[in-house]
């Protein structure tokens, strides 16, 4: 158990050491704009960012290498369930269909189906209770937003 | 100058004023309550109000608000680990574990009596310190504001829990995402990929609520709907009057920060909130209590969350320039009232600026009040079945987010950034020092290209005036700290394991 917490250390410093190389020797140099001028480059603060997450990483995993040598404990490490981590994949499936409605037919169509996609996923056993909160909780935010805080929703 | 007070104090205490920092304290504290709505935005919505009213009953009105909303962010980050507002991120990390203590009661006094105290300690302060502060804010530069980010970058390794490394990574990853919009100097894409409104960069909104509290809504959704026994929240703030008085250094110290830092313009509460806990935690004799329920934590952050107001006031009154976003929407009232601060208001206007004075101090005595009847209204959340609460959270999020700029971008930008914040803390990487990355990059950068651009490229600037080398002595006494406790950490760890 302990050493698995470890592991996920190095795997997470590779994945990061991986992502930092990319971003500074690709991303940085096709989705930043150089312009040529006398002052300090627009890639500089990017670059440097960048750098300071491959440094960082690259310490957690020599840290990490000895630390599995050694067999030391990571503090409070927290624990991974598939089970647990589906719920959490369905909430994102939920809000991703939610914003796709939302953008397409808008707040009063997207906000109903949303509120009774997540009571499903919180396990909500009662359909009146789902069907009554998921009006009620759409009424009350569209005045709020709509009318309250002026907020375009229609 | 008597006569001016009293007449001033006679003004405000009419039955309309009063009423008029009510309201204004009570609408603050819900838009700070609400997850998604900002004081900026409830500030904003008062203006137009106040187009018929006297400048003293709209001055009360914004006023209380500006009070009321900085204390409300707290009330969810305590009960329902998702921060009101950006600087109620620092409250998070004490005041949600004091809470599944079954200590809700006295994480919320305590952010409460903190607010309080340090209200009245940041509005005496600008009464009797404005002018000289605000003349200490103007000596504050490019190279001084660079210094001054250096510094603020060193509590990170406060607010990184468990692992500075981490933290670290965490930072540096927000400082990246400080970097997307447009470049500050030569207005050049930075990881915009085509998109317009990735030119703004990203909204700050969209990622506090996608990091905290999307996050929050995921890790919660592992649950499903089981019922894990926990302590509920007390209803009422119950907090000993010795366990305030234990955490009074904190506050005091909070408010100072919160003062200073709101009196340089650009800051914010966030930092200062930030900086705040950081201190307090190097301070205390229990550091490895912080960010596992300790009152002092909490009393740290808000105290300089608080204290910011009177801070941000200063510059406003005494120089025309705003100390935050909240007081730039405050110059616009002002102009809007036919008013203009700046040195001409103490000559020109002085019974305003006066009546301004007492009603923040009315408005600092009427928080107990409305702050305890929030805290018995919003504490019957938890007694909210789960798969009521965290759907209608969800939906708020989102339409909090939107009601920012109407974009569906950032919707997607805080479902993102929630994705990320729930990688993050199932990595046990620590989710504050993104935020700090993120809010510090913009002003450090800014800083840094103006002050070079200044000295035509040379890097002595930074040690040129007394103020930024006294900013980077202090960031090298503070590594030098941090350094040293993350070896006797490991060196008590290293024992721990030997025996």
């Amino acid at each position: 158990m302990r050493n698995s917490s470890v592991i996920k250390d190095i795997i997470v410093s590779i994945i990061l050491i991986g992502v930092s190389l990319v971003v500074y020797f690709w991303m940085i140099p096709n989705y930043v704009v150089l312009t040529h001028s006398a002052g300090m480059s627009p890639r500089f603060f990017p670059q440097f960012g960048t750098a300071l997450v491959g440094i960082f990483s690259f310490f957690m995993l020599c840290s990490s290498i000895y630390r599995y040598l050694k067999n030391i404990p990571t503090e409070n490490a927290t624990s991974f369930d598939m089970q647990e981590f589906l719920y959490a994949v369905m909430v994102v499936f939920c809000m991703v269909i939610f914003v796709v409605i939302f953008d397409y037919a808008g707040y009063l169509w997207s906000a109903p189906v949303l509120i009774l996609l997540l009571m499903v996923v919180f396990e909500a056993r009662s359909p009146l209770i789902m069907l009554l909160t998921s009006a009620l909780v759409t009424a009350v935010l569209f005045f709020a937003f709509h009318y309250g805080l002026r907020v375009t929703l229609i | 100058m008597l006569e001016e007070i009293a007449g001033s104090l006679i003004v405000v205490l009419e039955l309309q004023n009063l009423l008029a920092i009510f309201i204004g304290v009570a609408f603050g504290i819900f838009m700070g309550a609400v997850p998604g709505l900002t004081g900026t935005m409830g500030i904003a919505l008062i203006i137009p109000l106040t187009y018929t009213m006297t400048p003293i009953t709209a001055f009360c009105i914004l006023l209380g608000a500006y009070k009321g909303c900085l204390f409300g962010g707290s009330i969810p980050a305590i009960l329902i680990n998702t921060p009101g507002s950006p600087a109620a991120a620092a409250t998070v990390l004490d005041g949600y574990p004091l809470c599944r203590q079954g200590r809700a009661s006295e994480a919320m006094g305590m952010a409460l009596w903190s607010s309080v105290i340090a209200d009245v300690i940041s509005t005496i302060s600008l009464i009797f310190c404005a002018v000289l502060l605000a003349r200490i804010a103007l000596q504050f530069g490019p190279p001084e504001f660079a210094a001054l980010v250096l510094f603020s970058l060193t509590i990170v390794a406060g607010v990184s829990g468990h692992s500075l490394m981490k933290g670290m990574i965490a930072a540096a990853i927000g400082f990246i995402f400080g970097t997307v919009g447009l470049d500050p100097f030569m207005a050049s894409p930075r990881f915009t990929f085509g998109n317009l409104y990735m030119m703004n960069g990203i909204s700050l909104m969209a990622m506090l609520i996608g990091l905290f509290a999307v996050s929050e809504l995921l890790i919660q959704a592992e649950r499903g709907g089981r019922s894990i026994t926990e302590k509920l929240a007390a209803s009422n703030a119950k907090i000993s009057f010795k366990m305030i008085k234990n955490s009074l250094a904190t506050i005091v110290r909070g408010s100072v920060i919160g003062i200073i830092l709101g009196s340089i313009p650009g800051l914010g509460a966030t930092p200062a909130s930030f900086l705040s806990y950081s201190e307090a935690k190097r301070k205390s004799k229990t550091p490895e209590k912080f960010g596992n329920g300790e009152l002092d934590g909490v009393a740290a952050t808000e105290s300089a969350n608080n204290a910011t107001c009177g801070g941000a006031l200063i510059p406003l009154l005494a120089l025309g320039v705003p100390g935050d976003v909240t007081t730039a929407v405050l110059l616009g009232a002002f102009l809007i009232q036919g008013l203009n601060p700046g040195p001409a208001l103490f000559t020109d206007d002085i019974g305003l600026v006066y009546a301004i004075f007492i009603a923040l101090l009315i408005a600092a005595l009427m928080l107990p009040i409305l702050g305890l009847l929030a805290i018995r209204g919003f504490s019957y959340i938890v007694h909210i079945p789960r798969y009521t609460l965290y759907p209608v959270i969800a939906l708020l999020c989102v339409m909090g987010v939107y009601g920012f700029n109407s974009s569906v971008v950032d919707i997607w930008i805080m479902l993102g950034f929630g994705v990320l914040g729930y990688a993050m803390r199932k990595l046990d990487f620590p989710l504050a020092p993104m935020m700090i990355g993120f809010v510090l990059e913009p002003i450090g950068e800014q800083s840094v290209r103006q002050a070079l651009t200044l000295s035509s490229g040379s890097w002595s600037i930074f040690i040129s005036t007394p103020i930024s080398i006294f900013f980077i002595l202090l960031t090298i006494i503070s590594i030098i700290f941090i350094i040293k406790r993350a070896i006797s950490d490991k060196q008590q760890l290293n024992g721990t394991i030997e025996s």
